[in-house]
């Protein structure tokens, strides 16, 4: 895999309309005011729920009224395309707002092969910790927790009401993508480089094995962002690797950089 | 009968002899302590003042404005410093109702002490409820209410979806909500699929899907109530925790103000609203929407934004003030009485609040005294009705005219009404007094205590050294030279001669003191170190000089003949009377010819100023009486068979008053007579139906006015004025008039009839009537009973002529 540039000049952002995702859309806004990057948004037109209004059998209950009634293929396809349209405005309103070029794209497919079919291999991939499968009790969504696994881009994952910005705080644990975290972290912070706090393991237990030193650094990372009332937290993905569960415990957005 | 004698010099200027004086300048006289003239006043003013009832308030009347000012600042300003300071008065919000400020009285300086207080606790309140609300255990204890009705609505949902699963039912979230489909293979079943299942399967499933929609109902029908729920427990962790911040800074403040009752209780009530809602204490972000008009009057205008709520308005601060309050408000409209509501404008809106409201002149002078000018006050709308109104409520209440009219139909305060116990003294002019005495009922029950300033005070006895202890008050007060004894007695003179009376002294003390000031100026011009009898004289001559411009004019067009004046020789029917001129400040006489002439007629006295329209009531009163007198006299057995027409000759504005019937009387009778009159001789007075001669005003101007130009001709020893013997007492004559009658050139005659003025003013005796009704022969009236019958003869004979006619027309 090639390393990525401390510094994207795409930003992917994974809009599905739940709140986590226009906040995704915020934070990559805001890291492409302070990098320069240009945003992507992508809406992707599950399949799924267009077969979902087709089945015979399928009901739907209003999530504020409770009423309950068959599925209608094409008010499915209406609510969808409307939901499109209102992610397309709060992407132009985003980019009207920040002077940031972002375009829009909508494309049919589940989210996480649309994702795939957008990215390219410098691309910095942002999306919501959790989508709608929050109503669920999800703290990770399925999309984000496998792009996080994948470890093929940098990812950034945001919570709800989260916002990107200083202070920004980067896990310098001296494993290989240690470096390209610090790099990609002062590239986020931008001129506000002084507010950066990379935070170093001061020991590691002898007799440990490498998992929970990593599940070891990985909380104290967070906790540390917790007390420095970071923004934004750049990890070297290989020490979130196989924790990804806990980042979904996160104080903040969190960068994944492979 | 005895023709009167002239009266001597003494009688014509009562001196004031200044070796009468005990000192030798004012310098060692004490001033006078109470106003000079004034005891009846004074008595009346320290009731009015001293009792406390309803309706009581006082009315002081005078004529003179400044003395009435000076009279009742003087007196209250004694009373009041030996009264107890009024509490201030604040307006605080009503919480549970903007619209209606509270009063809040606290003791005199206090107000400020609690505002400030009170605005630093505000500022530890923004201070510790942000720090409670946004603190880490706060928001910690959120969350985790947060989490609790999150999880509880997720677990739900998360089991319902395990639930589904299990039975091969897929539960996703779509845009039109919670959606259930059967599955196959991990997605959703493929409609062929579903078709071509056995009915029982298809039925089996269908029942699944009802059964969880079922329960998919109920759980999302208890989310708002989860919601609300969740509310709820913010709101009370909110308050919970503002209770802890807020009680801890109140309460330190509520015990330094514990006993102040009132205080403690706005304090309490404050306590109750933040807790209810610490939204004002906030961010911005965080506070509230559109607040109500009144909150949002002017966050950026005036201090304390959002916090003002909270604030105390010290209306009337009292800190530093000794005694009761003594108002004076000379602008006595609605809004300087009764106080005004402000407002400020804001994005197009007239807005107010609590802290624009303003203190008027009757909430200023509770607990003391308010001085209003009657004839200000009645020429400004709707403030006498709101001063009424106020009095007789005991409490002032605060709103625009709008309101008072029901003209305002925009939402605006209401202040609670602030309680009164305010004396109001009005000053003013004696008609005022009696218009309001006479047209409004309400005057007299609220302004029961009367207070009538003298306008002049007894010569005699102790008179003339109130005068000089005036004179001393005056000097020290306001610097001026020390007067010696003479200009003392001067002055007394010039007060005998205001006063129109011999025997009294004018008591109109601001013209006392500026004729005190005038003869300073004149001492210091001569530079002497006292001022004497010399310059109090040349202070009252140059304030003539300055006014006598009409008065010298008048002189000048006599003297060059265009105005008839004679003042040598005889003439039949044209008598010289005296007349005064009002100039504004300055008042003097003039003669005036006044001229009769009769002839056949039918008993009628015609005066012509009267016909034409310029004789007033009383001029008129005068020559009906006057005519009365002769039909009484001479027309008793019959008729009086003439007609007279009587004229202020070169007259040509309105006259009015009685004090030329005796020379109109006299005119009439030297035409009916046909006896010539002197015309270096002048009267005046007025006369009754008996022909008594009654006494007149002014007197001494008009005799000044004929000696001035019998002066100016040159005097010939035989000329003189004849006034009313009753009018003797009122004579304070110049200086020089008084050296010429001494000196034989210039006569006084004081009359009691007007047979003695007919007897000296034609040099013929009047005559009397004998036992058989006839008169003395050859007087006065015995030619003009003879001129009457040979009218009467001539009036008989042209009827006698005229039925002869009529009797030949008829043959």
């Amino acid at each position: 895999m090639t390393a990525p540039a401390p510094a994207p000049r795409r930003l992917v952002v994974a809009v599905d309309g739940s709140a986590a995702s226009l906040a995704a859309l915020a934070a990559a806004v805001a890291v492409a005011l302070r990098t320069g990057a240009r945003v992507e948004a992508v809406f992707a037109e599950d399949p799924d729920l267009l077969a979902l209004a087709g089945a015979p059998a399928a009901r739907v209950v209003a999530e504020r009224t409770a009423a309950s009634s068959r599925v209608d293929p094409a008010a499915m396809a209406r609510a969808v395309a409307a939901l499109a349209d209102r992610v397309g405005a709060a992407v132009a309103q985003a980019a009207a707002r920040a002077r940031v070029p972002c375009a829009h794209r909508v494309v049919r497919a589940r989210p996480a092969e649309a994702l795939d079919a957008t990215l390219q291999a410098d691309d910095w991939v942002v999306l919501g910790r959790v989508g709608h499968s929050e109503a669920f009790g999800a703290r990770l969504g399925s999309t984000a927790s496998l792009l996080a696994t994948q470890g093929r881009h940098v990812v950034m994952l945001v919570g709800r009401g989260e916002v990107v910005a200083t202070p920004v705080a980067v896990l310098d644990d001296g494993s290989e993508g240690a470096a390209r975290a610090v790099a990609a972290a002062r590239a986020v912070a931008g001129a506000d480089g002084g507010r950066l706090v990379v935070l170093r393991p001061v020991a590691v237990a002898v007799g440990e094995g490498a998992g929970p030193v990593a599940a070891r650094t990985l909380v104290a990372a967070l906790d540390a962002a917790r007390v420095h009332g970071a923004r934004l937290l750049v990890v070297p993905a290989g020490s979130a690797a196989g924790q990804e569960d806990r980042l979904a415990d996160a104080p903040c957005a969190v960068l994944l950089v492979p | 009968m005895t023709v009167p004698s002239p009266l001597p010099p003494a009688s014509l200027r009562p001196r004031c002899d200044p070796a009468s004086l005990p000192f030798s300048t004012t310098a060692e006289v004490a001033p006078l302590a109470d106003p000079l003239g004034q005891a009846r006043a004074l008595e009346a003013l320290a009731f009015g003042t001293g009792i406390r009832r309803d309706g009581f308030h006082l009315f002081v009347m005078g004529s003179n404005e400044a003395g009435r000012r000076r009279l009742v600042a003087g007196a209250l300003a004694a009373r009041a410093a030996r009264e107890p300071v009024p509490p201030d008065l604040c307006y605080v919000r009503d919480f549970d109702d903007a619209r209606h400020p509270r009063v809040l009285r606290l003791p005199a300086g206090r107000g400020r002490a609690f505002q400030r207080d009170v605005d630093a606790m505000l500022d530890d309140l923004a201070a510790a409820i942000p720090a409670a609300l946004e603190g880490d255990e706060h928001r910690a204890r959120l969350r985790a209410v947060e989490e609790e009705v999150r999880e509880e609505h997720e677990k739900a949902m998360a089991a319902l979806r395990e639930k589904a699963q299990a039975r091969g039912i897929t539960l996703v979230r779509t845009p039109l909500g919670f959606a259930l489909a059967p599955l196959r293979d991990g997605h959703v079943m493929p409609t062929e699929v579903f078709e071509a299942l056995p009915a029982e399967d298809k039925a089996r499933i269908e029942a699944a899907i009802e059964a969880l929609q079922e329960e998919l109902r109920e759980i999302v029908t208890a989310m708002p109530r989860l919601e609300k729920a969740l509310r709820e427990r913010v709101r009370a962790l909110a308050r919970e925790t503002t209770e802890a911040a807020v009680a801890r800074e109140v309460d330190e403040t509520a015990a330094r103000w514990a006993d102040e009752p009132a205080a403690k209780a706005h304090l309490l009530a404050v306590r109750a609203d933040v807790v209810a809602d610490p939204s004002p204490f906030l961010r911005p972000a965080e506070s509230k929407e559109s607040p109500p008009l009144f909150e949002e009057a002017s966050d950026g205008a005036v201090p304390g934004g959002p916090r003002r709520r909270y604030r105390v308005h010290v209306v009337v601060d009292r800190a530093g003030e000794r005694g009761a309050p003594v108002v004076e408000e000379p602008h006595p409209s609605h809004p300087n009485l009764v106080g005004r509501v402000e407002y400020l404008a804001k994005m197009g809106a007239l807005v107010t609040d609590f802290d624009l409201l303003r203190a008027g002149a009757l909430q200023r002078a509770d607990g003391g005294y308010l001085v209003l000018e009657a004839r200000a006050l009645l020429t400004q709308p709707w403030a006498w009705e709101a001063l009424k109104q106020s009095l007789r409520a005991r409490c002032v209440r605060t709103e625009s005219l709008g309101q008072t009219l029901g003209l305002l139909h925009t939402v605006t305060l209401e202040p609670e009404a602030a309680p009164l116990a305010t004396k109001v003294v009005l000053t003013g002019e004696r008609e005022v007094f009696r218009l309001l005495d006479a047209y409004d009922p309400d005057f007299r029950a609220l302004f029961k205590v009367v207070v009538d300033l003298d306008e002049d005070l007894p010569r005699d006895g102790d008179g003339p050294l109130a005068y000089a202890r005036f004179v001393a008050g005056v000097v020290v007060e306001e610097g001026l030279s020390p007067f010696d004894r003479g200009a003392v007695a001067a002055v007394v003179e010039s007060g005998a001669r205001w006063a129109g009376d011999a025997a009294r002294l004018s008591a109109r003390t601001e013209d006392l003191a500026d004729l005190l000031r005038e003869a300073d100026w004149f001492a210091r011009e001569a530079g002497a170190a006292t001022v004497g009898a010399a310059h109090v004289a040349a202070a009252v001559a140059a304030r003539e000089r300055r006014l006598g411009r009409v008065r010298e004019r008048l002189l000048e067009e006599t003297l060059s003949g265009t105005l008839l004046v004679e003042t040598t020789g005889r003439r039949v029917g044209t008598v010289n009377g005296l007349a005064v001129l009002d100039a504004g400040r300055f008042a003097f006489g003039r003669p005036a010819r006044i001229s009769a002439r009769v002839r056949l007629g039918k008993g009628d006295v015609v005066d012509l100023e009267r016909e034409v329209d310029l004789g007033g009531p009383v001029h008129s009163k005068g020559v009906l009486i006057l005519s009365a007198f002769l039909g009484a006299r001479f027309g008793a057995d019959g008729p009086l068979a003439f007609h007279g027409t009587l004229a202020f000759e070169q007259s040509y504005g309105p006259v009015e008053g009685d004090s030329a019937s005796c020379a109109e009387l006299v005119a009439l009778l030297s035409a009916l007579a046909d006896l010539p009159v002197r015309q270096d001789l002048a009267i005046t007075g007025s006369v009754d139906q008996h022909g008594a001669v009654q006494a007149v005003g002014g007197v001494s101007e008009k005799l000044e006015g004929f000696f001035d130009l019998c002066s100016a001709r040159g005097l010939s020893g035989t000329q003189g004025a004849l006034l009313p013997a009753s009018n003797v007492r009122h004579l304070a004559l110049r200086d020089d008039v008084v050296e010429a009658a001494a000196a034989g050139r210039f006569s006084v005659h004081a009359v009691a009839t007007v047979d003695e003025a007919v007897e000296l003013l034609t040099g013929v005796p009047a005559g009397v009537r004998g036992p058989d009704g006839t008169w003395t022969e050859g007087s006065v009236n015995a030619r003009v009973a003879a001129r009457l019958a040979a009218f009467e003869q001539r009036r008989r004979e042209a009827a006698r002529d005229d039925r002869r006619a009529a009797g030949k027309d008829g043959a």
